[in-house]
Formats: structure tokens, C-alpha cells, sequence
């Protein structure tokens, strides 16, 4: 990992925001930060980050509402600071879309293990394609199809789809998916694989609630199955 | 059957006995007054109606024998014989009044000669002889009459029978009578049938009234005691209604009066427990800012410490490492909070207990000081990483004051899976043994807190419970601490509280039902 990647960091608490960006750069990070969400949707449209820390209690607008309204539009990285581990938040933070999330008070090391696995997921590292039914993986340019239509896949959902795509027909364990999309270690938390196939299959499913492509297989995990 | 089952039927048999007992009680005595009453009442009534029926009935009987004998012997020839007196047996028994007739005539030629109106019924030998003797007795002190009649009741074949007999005067025939008196038994059987009937019906009515007045006395008692049943459930708002101005209306009303200020001291109480909570929660929470602004420092002075100049870098070491100290103080005050808040959640999947042992360890780089003696396999549904906190808690405090080598050992046993956890350390000083889960606990000189918070037994032995298992603390025989972590193989999350939120969160997460499980 060479590139210096370029992070907006939204966090209201002066002193954390402070430590973090100190933190962050050296680790090698660019980073901007902001204070409200206000302020870092508007840092968004103007400098194009590769990548969001957001703290979720946030004055004004939430993390969770910052959160989904990036998604409207933007497909990039995002990762949650909660100072609550509580499993409502973690949960609604990764419906509104969050790629992953870390809980105060978090070490710098931590945080930055988990932004560059994220920005891994966007790295290609093959030049073919696959096709599942309506769906074509093009490996090389990293872009999924649909009737020929692009999806907008954040590279977690982008990179999910690729590890289950590369294995058609087998059954992958959450803490097999944890390992190869997350990179995190044997605690990783299984909720953020459920929330990811629930938006790519709201996204690649002709029927979500009805999945034909990303199978649940029963006490293991998913399948990616080639439509019949 | 469950304890819970065992407990209402065991309640609920003792409820009934207790209850019968007053019941019987009560049943008891009303019969019992009823039945002296009615047997009473009825015998004497029986015995005065015994002696009128068969006084008038006898002297009817006697009665007419003595005019009947009277008549006829006047109508009798001076020297009558034995024909004559058979004509006048059959005389004297013609009456309206049933009854059979000997006479005796025992003349002065000697002759004896004995004559019956129908020998087939009455003969001469079934009188008694006491009644011969006590006829032909004179009596010299009476001037009236020196023979008098005499009677007596006998039984003949099982029934009752009158016999009479009496001297005609003047040296007359000796006139003995049968008259039965089966028709007057008869009325009498059917007069103690009737009165036995009453007493019974009278029994049977007062027993009827007794369950009658059990019940309406039992019938509030059972209320309350019903109340106070609930009461001790713990459902605090029950009250009974009061209905009247007796003492059980009273005892209701007390009853009422403790159950309100026994509601009031409750919810005073937990309404003190919650702000405690509540605080700790919150001040837990607060303190996560700060620290996560020093925490992100900290690592920053860290990296420099190389650089310091050397009178300041202990300084900076230390704050490192206190810091670092307080930030799992801080993360095991909150998780204490979730605990005692129940908003503890599970996660629950189902992994390999040896592969989660060995991770544990590789994780923390304890790989040379523990020996894990573990098959592969066994596998258990239940939270990762709150066993991960659990394992952590019991073998670094395995290490931390036994030393190595320790011993991890996973067993399988019936529907559970055993994780020992032995150090060959000096082992647990016995008067600490039972607080070693106890939080914050702070052991003798010999067994320090097990790590920086004196929160880890505790929180490990709540993350048990939290799957429905345990942690057990004991000295080994040949020396050194031996923890034993019980898990059972499904780990069912508690109910209520835990139910709902979980599977919200999971169909929040999209996981069809009932796939983690």
C-alpha cells in the first residue's frame, strides 16, 4: 500500500478530531477534517475523499443520516466511530450503509488497519469477467453489470461480490467472508456481513426478499449461485 | 417435569390440604352437633312412642280378655266340662281383637281339663311358667279380688307376642290369651326407619350447611392468600377489593395497606438502582471521548519515546500505560453496565471451541506458556467474542498469578462443553475462593486483582450466565487454581429482553430467520 489515501474525517469533539488527524497522518493518511455533517457532506462535493471517518453522534444532522445521504450519490468507503458499542447502533449504522465501524475509544493503529482494508477492496487483481444470469462481473475494469446496466457497488459490497463470485456454488462462512472482504481477525463482528448481502442483494436481486443469487445456506453462510 | 411445574402442584396439593383441614374442621363439628341433636331428639321420641303404642295396644287387649272371660264364665254350668269349656275358649277368643284363648279348668274332681280356641296357635305349654305361678298367686291383702291378671311379652318364632292370664273368680277356669303384637312392631320399625331417615337427612343437611359456611369464609381467605401469592410473584399493584366490615374485610384491608407501601419501597428502591445505574453507564460513556482524544496521543507519544529526552520518557511510558490501563477500565465499566442493564446482547454463531481457544491464545501471544489440550470438533453455538473475553479473562489471570505452564482442557459432557482452565500457580487462598467473581475484589498480597479493572472474573462469569452457563473456582488436589467454564452446546439467549432486540437486529441485518441459530 503506497498511495496516500485521503480521508474525511467528520467528528464534532475537538480534541478527539484534533487527536485523530494527528494520529491519522502519521500514519500516512491525508486528512480533512469537519466538525459537523453539514460541514462534511459539503468537504465531500469539494475535495472527493477516498474515504469517510464518521462519528455518529454528531450536533445537527447524525452520523446515520450523514451516512445515508452519502450513499444517495457516493459509493465510497465509510467507516463508523460509535462511542456506544450497542448493538442498535451498530446495526443501524450499517443499514444506513457503513462499510465498517470501530468503537471509541479506538487506537490509531486499529483505525488505521481498518481504512487501508477498505481501501483495499477497491484494488483489482484479475482481468476477466464473470456472468451470473443478468449479472456480468467484469474483474478487470471492477465495475458489475445488470442487463447491462452499471451498478453503483461500494467496494465492500463490490469486493463481497467478487470473493463469493470467485468461488460459484460453495458456501462461504460469515467469518470466511470476515477474513477475506473485512480482513478482520476471528472476532470479527458477523452483523457486518449480514448488513453488506443485504444491500447488494437490494441492489443485484430481482427480488431481495427473494433472493436467486446470493443464497443463505443454513448454519454455514452464503452461496453465489448462477441462476438456472 | 420442570421445577417450576413441581413447585405450583407442590403450592397447590399444600394450599389444599390446608384448606380441607379448615373445611374438615368445620364440617366436623356441625355434623357431629347435628347428629347428638337429631339422635337424641329421635330416640326419645321413639321410646315415648314405644311405650304409648304398646301400653294402649296391651291393656285394649287385657281389657277385653278379662270382660270376654267375665261374660263367659258367668254363662258357664256349675260343673262345666271339658266340651263346655272348649265352647267358651272359642267364645271368649271371638272378638274383635285378635287374639287366641286357653283355658284351664282344674275342677274339683281333679280333672284337669285344658281347652283352646285353636290348639294350632296357643297351647297350655308356651305360657311361662312364671305367668302360671304368679296367676294362681292369691293375694290375701287386696279385698277385691284375690286373683288378679297378669301379663307378660314374649317372642315366639321372632315375633312379639302379649300373653295374659288371669283366674276366673269362685274357683272358675284359668283364662290365658296370645294377642300378637307384630302389627305394633311393624309401626314402630317404620317409625325408627323415619326417624333415622331425618337424622340422616338432618346429618346430611347440616354437613351441606358447614361447606356451605367454609366456603364463605374460605372463599376471601382464598383471595387473599391467592393476593399474597401474586404479591410474592412480584406483580406489586395487587390489591383486593374490601366488601364489608368484617375482621376478614380488615385483614383485606391490611393486607391492601402492606402491598401499597411494600409497592412504594420497591419502586423507591429501584428507582435508586436505576439512577445508579445510569450513572455509572453514563459516566462511562462520558469518559469515552476523552479518552479516545488521549488514547489517539498516547500512541503518538509512544512512537516518540525513542526520541525523548531520557528524564522524560518514563513520564510518557507511564501515561502510556495507565492510559492504556483506563481504557479497559472504562470498557469493562460499560460492559458491567450492559450487564446489570440487560441490554447485554448475543451474537450467537456456531464455531469450533478449539479453534476459538487457539485464536484466543495466538492473539495474545501466549502461545509458549499454554498447553491446550483440545479435540477438534466440538462445536458450540454461541457468542465469539464474548467467549473470546471469557477465555482471555480466565487464562491471562491463569497466567498472570499461577504461571505457566497452564492447562487448557475443553470436554464434552452430555448436552455441555467444559473449558478447564489450570494454572500451577500456589492456588486460591480459601477464604477468597467465593469473591473471586466478586467486582472489584481486591484478594490478599498473594493473589492480586487479575487484571488492571477487577472487573474480568466478574464480566467473564456474566458472560457465562449470559449463555445460559457458569464459571467454577476451585483448588486442584496436587495444588494450583483450576476455573471451569460450563457452556452449553446451544447457548439459548434469555428471554424477554434479549429475544426482541435480537431478532430486530438480525432482520435488520437481512439474515433470513433463524440462519445463526
Amino acid at each position: 500500500m503506497t498511495r496516500v489515501a485521503f480521508l474525511l474525517l467528520i467528528e464534532d469533539d475537538e480534541a478527539v478530531r484534533t487527536a485523530l488527524e494527528l494520529s491519522l497522518t502519521r500514519q500516512g493518511h491525508r486528512v480533512v477534517a469537519a466538525a459537523t455533517g453539514e460541514d462534511g457532506l459539503k468537504h465531500l462535493r469539494e475535495q472527493r475523499p477516498d474515504l469517510i471517518v464518521l462519528d455518529v453522534n454528531l450536533p445537527g444532522i447524525d452520523g446515520f443520516e450523514v451516512c445515508r445521504r452519502i450513499r444517495r450519490t457516493d459509493q465510497l468507503p465509510i467507516i463508523l466511530l460509535t462511542a456506544r458499542s450497542d448493538d442498535i447502533d451498530v446495526v443501524v449504522g450499517l443499514e444506513s450503509g457503513a462499510d465498517d465501524y470501530v468503537v471509541k475509544p479506538v487506537q490509531g493503529r486499529v483505525l488505521d488497519a481498518r481504512i487501508r482494508a477498505v481501501m483495499r477492496r477497491g484494488e483489482r487483481e484479475s482481468n476477466d469477467a464473470a456472468t451470473f444470469g443478468a449479472i456480468v462481473i467484469d474483474r478487470a475494469a471492477m465495475t458489475v453489470t445488470k442487463n447491462g446496466e452499471d451498478l453503483q457497488l461500494t467496494p465492500t459490497e463490490l469486493r463481497l461480490l467478487l470473493e463469493l463470485s470467485r468461488r460459484p456454488g460453495q458456501a462461504l462462512s460469515r467469518q470466511q467472508l470476515l477474513r477475506l472482504v473485512w480482513e478482520h481477525d476471528y472476532l470479527g463482528d458477523s452483523r457486518l456481513v449480514d448488513a453488506c448481502v443485504q444491500r447488494l442483494r437490494a441492489k443485484v436481486e430481482d427480488v431481495p426478499s427473494s433472493p436467486k443469487l446470493i443464497r443463505t445456506v443454513r448454519g454455514v453462510g452464503y452461496r453465489l449461485d448462477a441462476p438456472s | 417435569m420442570s421445577d417450576a411445574a413441581e413447585g405450583r402442584v407442590r403450592g397447590w396439593l399444600r394450599r389444599l390440604l390446608r384448606l380441607t383441614s379448615l373445611r374438615l374442621r368445620l364440617v366436623t363439628v356441625f355434623a357431629v352437633v347435628a347428629l347428638v341433636a337429631a339422635v337424641s331428639v329421635s330416640g326419645i321420641a321413639y321410646w315415648l312412642n314405644r311405650d304409648a303404642v304398646l301400653t294402649r295396644a296391651q291393656n285394649a287387649a287385657l281389657r277385653d280378655f278379662r270382660d270376654s272371660l267375665g261374660d263367659q264364665a258367668g254363662a258357664l254350668p256349675e260343673a262345666p266340662d271339658c266340651d263346655d269349656l272348649r265352647g267358651m275358649a272359642r267364645d271368649v277368643a271371638n272378638s274383635t281383637l285378635d287374639y287366641q284363648v286357653v283355658l284351664v279348668s282344674d275342677g274339683d274332681d281333679g280333672l284337669i281339663c285344658t281347652a283352646e280356641s285353636d290348639p294350632s296357635l296357643f297351647r297350655l305349654e308356651t305360657v311361662p311358667d312364671s305367668l302360671t305361678d304368679a296367676v294362681h298367686e292369691p293375694r290375701e291383702d287386696d279385698g277385691a279380688a284375690t286373683y288378679h291378671m297378669y301379663w307378660q311379652r314374649i317372642t315366639l318364632d321372632g315375633d312379639p307376642y302379649l300373653i295374659g292370664g288371669g283366674q276366673v273368680m269362685d274357683g272358675g277356669p284359668t283364662g290365658y290369651m296370645l294377642a300378637s303384637l307384630a302389627p305394633e312392631r311393624d309401626d314402630l320399625n317404620s317409625l325408627a326407619w323415619s326417624l333415622g331417615i331425618a337424622t340422616a337427612l338432618a346429618v346430611i343437611g347440616s354437613v351441606l350447611l358447614a361447606q356451605a359456611a367454609a366456603t364463605m369464609v374460605l372463599r376471601p381467605v382464598q383471595r387473599l392468600s391467592d393476593a399474597a401469592q401474586r404479591l410474592g410473584d412480584g406483580e406489586l399493584d395487587t390489591r383486593l377489593q374490601v366488601r364489608g366490615a368484617d375482621e376478614l374485610a380488615e385483614l383485606t384491608r391490611s393486607f391492601n395497606h402492606a402491598a401499597a407501601s411494600l409497592e412504594r419501597r420497591v419502586q423507591d428502591l429501584s428507582a435508586r438502582e436505576a439512577a445508579s445505574r445510569r450513572f455509572v453507564a453514563d459516566m462511562s460513556h462520558e469518559l469515552r471521548t476523552p479518552m479516545t482524544a488521549i488514547t489517539a496521543m498516547t500512541e503518538v507519544l509512544e512512537d516518540e519515546v525513542d526520541n525523548l529526552d531520557p528524564m522524560i520518557a518514563p513520564a510518557v511510558q507511564l501515561v502510556v500505560s495507565e492510559t492504556r490501563r483506563l481504557n479497559d477500565l472504562v470498557e469493562n465499566l460499560m460492559e458491567v453496565t450492559r450487564f446489570d442493564a440487560g441490554t447485554a446482547r448475543m451474537v450467537l454463531d456456531e464455531v469450533d471451541m478449539a479453534d476459538q481457544v487457539t485464536a484466543c491464545i495466538d492473539a495474545r501471544a501466549w502461545l509458549d506458556a499454554v498447553h491446550v489440550d483440545a479435540p477438534r470438533g466440538v462445536m458450540a453455538l454461541l457468542d465469539p467474542r464474548r467467549l473470546d473475553v471469557i477465555l482471555a479473562n480466565l487464562i491471562g489471570n491463569a497466567l498472570k498469578h499461577g504461571g505457566s505452564p497452564v492447562r487448557v482442557t475443553i470436554t464434552e459432557e452430555g448436552s455441555e462443553v467444559l473449558v478447564e482452565v489450570a494454572d500451577h500457580g500456589p492456588g486460591i487462598p480459601e477464604e477468597v475462593l467465593p469473591h473471586v467473581f466478586d467486582r472489584f475484589y481486591k484478594a490478599s498480597a498473594s493473589r492480586p486483582r487479575s487484571d488492571g479493572s477487577g472487573l474480568g472474573l466478574s464480566i467473564a462469569l456474566e458472560n457465562a450466565h449470559l449463555h445460559g452457563g457458569d464459571i467454577e473456582a476451585r483448588n486442584a488436589p496436587d495444588g494450583g487454581a483450576v476455573f471451569t467454564l460450563r457452556l452449553p452446546r446451544e447457548a439459548r439467549p434469555p428471554e424477554e429482553e434479549q429475544r426482541p432486540g435480537a431478532e430486530e437486529g438480525r432482520r435488520a441485518a437481512g439474515a433470513t430467520e433463524g440462519e445463526t441459530r
